[in-house]
């Protein structure tokens, strides 16, 4: 399992976009309100 | 004519697995059906078949022999490992999985990070489960050949796993077994896997409990026991810490140490097998990610219709596996018994006690049960990582690429991978038998076997940093960073030797399945 440590140490180093932050945050809101379909299909899309 | 009578159970088992499959997955007709079972799966139910997909028949087999090897119950010990791995998978993975309402793990890390991060790591993830799903056919494969030698000559068989000496018969069995499981996996989708999957659970239990009880009859009861396994009535014959005066004395000597410093306990705990210090470290990693990121595992967790509930069926169905790791490590203890008793049919190989007991012991009828339950729990196995890879190909990579078409046409798609996936296991599964015959030290079988291992390590590290960190990792920076963990994987793992590759076939072959995970020097077998 090192390679879990080795991936974490480095991936870490790296900060998200912001802009992919608030998409998060919205698709976990629309994931709430509407029915279950495939990402892809969603208004947004994956 | 006792031969006869197995023959028609393990036939009846066939025909009532896939009826039973094709029945209770019917009305399939969109993805969130075929993939999720519309969410609706109640949670003891989505427990059975955790149970039954961590199980594979290498583990059926394969964990008596680490039993009779040891001669002690220690083995068991491992499971705590599992429950802390899977209770952090429970309380931290599940939920955003649920907050997402994702089809596959690998839709969190798109959400979370991009979609480059995703395809990276759907991609791993559909190489190392055909691989490791196929690799892992040998075994049942085996035992079905052996079991129609019997039946078809009625005399006694070798079991071993060098007993088969062509390729074909294999092959035979390898088709066979594939086509079943792909009819009512293809058919009948995740509920189909999933009501089958409680039924092989049961199954392998009772068979598991049957041969227990058949050998305790033969061996003469406990009392035998523990006359030929005194420390069978010893606290060390249920939980070894690692530090016994034996095992100090051992990693001296092979060590050429006249005394133990700090650094070498820790290096003693680093190499030691079926220690507490294996379960709490090895363990809990490998739960972590194969019940927090390998979609063969976590798609029937997405089953229920809550987070909680799946977090119920996962850390239930840990807390199950202390007997059923018990169970099986206990026969490998009866097994090591019966052989001092009657060593007629003992096996030269440690790992296959067990195949050789259930074909030329075992009583008619009983016989037949529990090779049906070999069979179940490969395809218990089988059809997991089968609808697994469907959904992923499916909604990973056709649907971004072939959007607005309606849904039965997806289901048709994710029928289709689902075919296409049991012909590359096909030949995965008739490549690894040919090379088992031909070349059984090529380098390529534990490269194999430990596929998972290698892979899910860094797959865990990326879903580690989406899952305790708020706004780090980046799809450029997983690139890197899984590139890099796949290389310090390979340079540190066994790739590099072959000298290990059939001692290590069946104990890697067993934690393939991630069912009782792996002691930590053969982590890269893991899970």
């Amino acid at each position: 399992m090192i390679g879990s440590l080795v991936v974490f140490a480095v991936a870490v180093l790296f900060k998200t976009p912001p802009e992919i932050i608030e998409a998060a945050g919205r698709k976990a809101e629309e994931a709430d309100r509407g029915e279950s379909k495939p990402l892809a299909m969603r208004p947004q899309g994956a | 004519m006792g031969l006869l009578i197995d023959g028609l159970i393990i036939v009846f088992y066939f025909v009532a697995i896939v009826t039973i499959g094709l029945r209770l997955g019917r009305r399939e007709d969109s993805l969130h059906d075929f993939a999720l079972g519309g969410r609706r799966v109640p949670w003891w139910a989505v427990m059975a078949s955790i149970i039954a997909a961590e199980t594979s028949a290498a583990t059926f087999l394969g964990a008596p022999g680490e039993g009779y090897d040891k001669r002690s119950l220690a083995y068991v010990q491992l499971v705590f490992g599992l429950i802390i791995g899977r209770v952090i998978v429970g309380n931290v993975f599940l939920k955003p999985y649920y907050q997402y309402k994702v089809y596959t793990v690998y839709d969190y890390l798109g959400v979370r990070f991009g979609p480059v991060s995703k395809n990276y790591v759907s991609g791993l993830f559909l190489v190392m489960r055909t691989l490791a799903s196929g690799a892992r056919l040998f075994v049942p494969s085996l035992v079905m050949v052996l079991a129609w030698q019997l039946f078809v000559g009625g005399n006694r068989v070798q079991f071993s796993q060098q007993a088969v000496t062509s390729v074909g018969p294999y092959l035979i069995a390898i088709i066979a077994l594939t086509i079943v499981t792909c009819i009512y996996t293809a058919l009948g989708g995740i509920k189909a896997v999933i009501w089958t999957d409680v039924i092989q659970a049961c199954l392998m239990f009772g068979g598991a409990l049957i041969a227990a009880a058949t050998l305790l009859y033969h061996v003469g009861g406990f009392g035998a026991v523990a006359r030929e396994v005194p420390q069978m009535t010893q606290l060390r014959g249920y939980f070894i810490t690692g530090f016994e005066p034996e095992f100090v004395t051992k990693w001296q000597t092979d060590n050429n140490l006249s005394g133990m410093n700090l650094w070498e306990y820790i290096k003693l705990i680093l190499a030691s097998e079926y220690t507490v210090f294996s379960a709490l470290i090895g363990t809990t990693l490998g739960n972590m990610a194969a019940f927090g990121t390998d979609q063969d595992m976590v798609q029937r967790m997405l089953t229920a219709e809550t987070h909680q509930k799946a977090r119920r069926s996962l850390i239930t169905a840990a807390f199950m596996d202390v007997p059923i790791a018990a169970i099986f490590t206990f026969i490998g203890i009866l097994l090591y018994v019966f052989y001092q008793q009657d060593p007629r049919f003992k096996p030269t190989a440690n790992s296959d006690v067990f195949g050789s007991y259930i074909l030329n012991v075992m009583p008619v009828g009983i016989r037949g049960l529990v090779l049906a339950g070999v069979f179940a729990t490969a395809m218990g196995s089988l059809s997991a990582a089968l609808n697994a890879l469907a959904t992923s190909a499916t909604n990973d990579w056709y649907l971004p690429r072939r959007p607005g078409l309606p849904e039965a046409h997806y289901v048709r798609a994710a029928r289709f991978f689902t075919l296409l996936f049991s012909v590359l296991m096909i030949a995965v599964a008739g490549g690894f038998a040919y090379a088992k015959v031909t070349h059984p030290d090529v380098r390529i079988i534990p490269v194999v076997l430990g596929i998972a291992g290698f892979i899910l390590g860094p797959m865990l590290g990326v879903f580690m940093v989406g899952m305790f960190t708020k706004n780090r990792g980046s799809d450029r920076g997983n690139v890197i960073a899984v590139t890099l963990g796949l290389i310090a994987t390979v340079v540190m793992g066994d790739l590099h030797t072959s000298s290990t590759a059939l001692r290590r076939f069946w104990v890697s072959a067993a934690c393939s399945s991630a069912q009782t995970g792996c002691p930590k020097s053969r982590s890269p077998g893991s899970p």
